[in-house]
């Protein structure tokens, strides 16, 4: 896939809505809780990683039915999930090789 | 801070804050509410973490916007009517002729030589529009004519 790999931002949301669907508020609090505090998003740069995924079709945006004031939330689509995967992948190969080359092994 | 938020959030493009503007001010007001309880230095450090967010948000998704809407959005449908061109040309003369009589007057009145350069003369301006109209007019002659044959060889 052409638009990997995903900047930092953009993974760490996408593996916010992997768990569950969330809004906005949700994905900037669950992205700090999982990083440990090491990525703390902004307003600006989680909408900007948002409106990404949502032009490529990785998320989408619903309204929720039983919530009283955040109405609109995120999900992951199937596009989304395996891309995900294949990033996933992507990762676990150069972990793997990195280990590898930095124990003196060969690849 | 929440009067920054909502200015800054008007430098975002108008259709994004039409879809996206509530949901990110609440979003905004939430986080701000949050940080109250934090220490100062914290909460300096998350002011000035969602200004310079939604600083560099806003120019992104103008550049996006932007290069979106030359792509193909409504830049496809727009059509620059001609007579702007027209009226843009005899605009410029007008006010390079205007700046020329100026900077002459000035001179004149200061004692000194009163010499124009001739690239700034109305007449030079009407000659070279005439002959860019003769241009365009025969361009689109032959354009016609093209046009014309490839219809008659389609037949």
């Amino acid at each position: 896939m052409e638009q990997l790999p995903l900047t930092e931002p953009v993974l760490m949301v996408l593996l916010s809505l992997a768990e569950q669907p969330r809004h906005g508020y949700s994905i900037i609090k669950d992205v700090e809780h999982i990083s440990e505090g090491r990525v703390v998003l902004s307003t600006g740069t989680l909408y900007g990683a948002l409106l990404r995924l949502l032009d490529r079709g990785w998320i989408e945006r619903f309204e929720e039915e039983d919530a009283s004031r955040d109405r609109r939330a995120y999900r992951l689509t199937a596009l989304g999930r395996r891309s995900l995967k294949q990033e996933f992948e992507r990762m676990r190969h150069l972990t793997r090789l990195a280990g590898l080359r930095i124990s003196g092994k060969k690849a | 801070m929440l009067y920054l938020y909502r200015f800054l959030l008007r430098l975002y493009p108008a259709r994004l804050m039409e879809e996206y503007g509530e949901e990110m001010t609440a979003v905004l007001y939430k986080l701000h509410r949050g940080s109250r309880t934090d220490v100062f230095a914290a909460r300096w450090r998350f002011e000035l973490r969602e200004v310079t967010g939604l600083l560099s948000g806003a120019l992104r998704e103008q550049i996006h916007e932007r290069n979106r809407n030359l792509s193909g959005g409504t830049m496809r449908s727009f059509r620059f009517p001609r007579w702007t061109l027209v009226m843009m040309i005899l605009i410029f003369c007008a006010v390079n002729t205007a700046i020329e009589k100026g900077r002459l007057a000035s001179v004149q009145l200061s004692g000194g030589p009163a010499s124009s350069h001739w690239w700034a003369l109305p007449g030079v301006f009407m000659f070279v529009f005439a002959l860019l109209a003769v241009a365009g007019l025969a361009g689109y002659g032959v354009l016609l004519v093209f046009r014309g044959a490839r219809a008659g060889r389609g037949q």
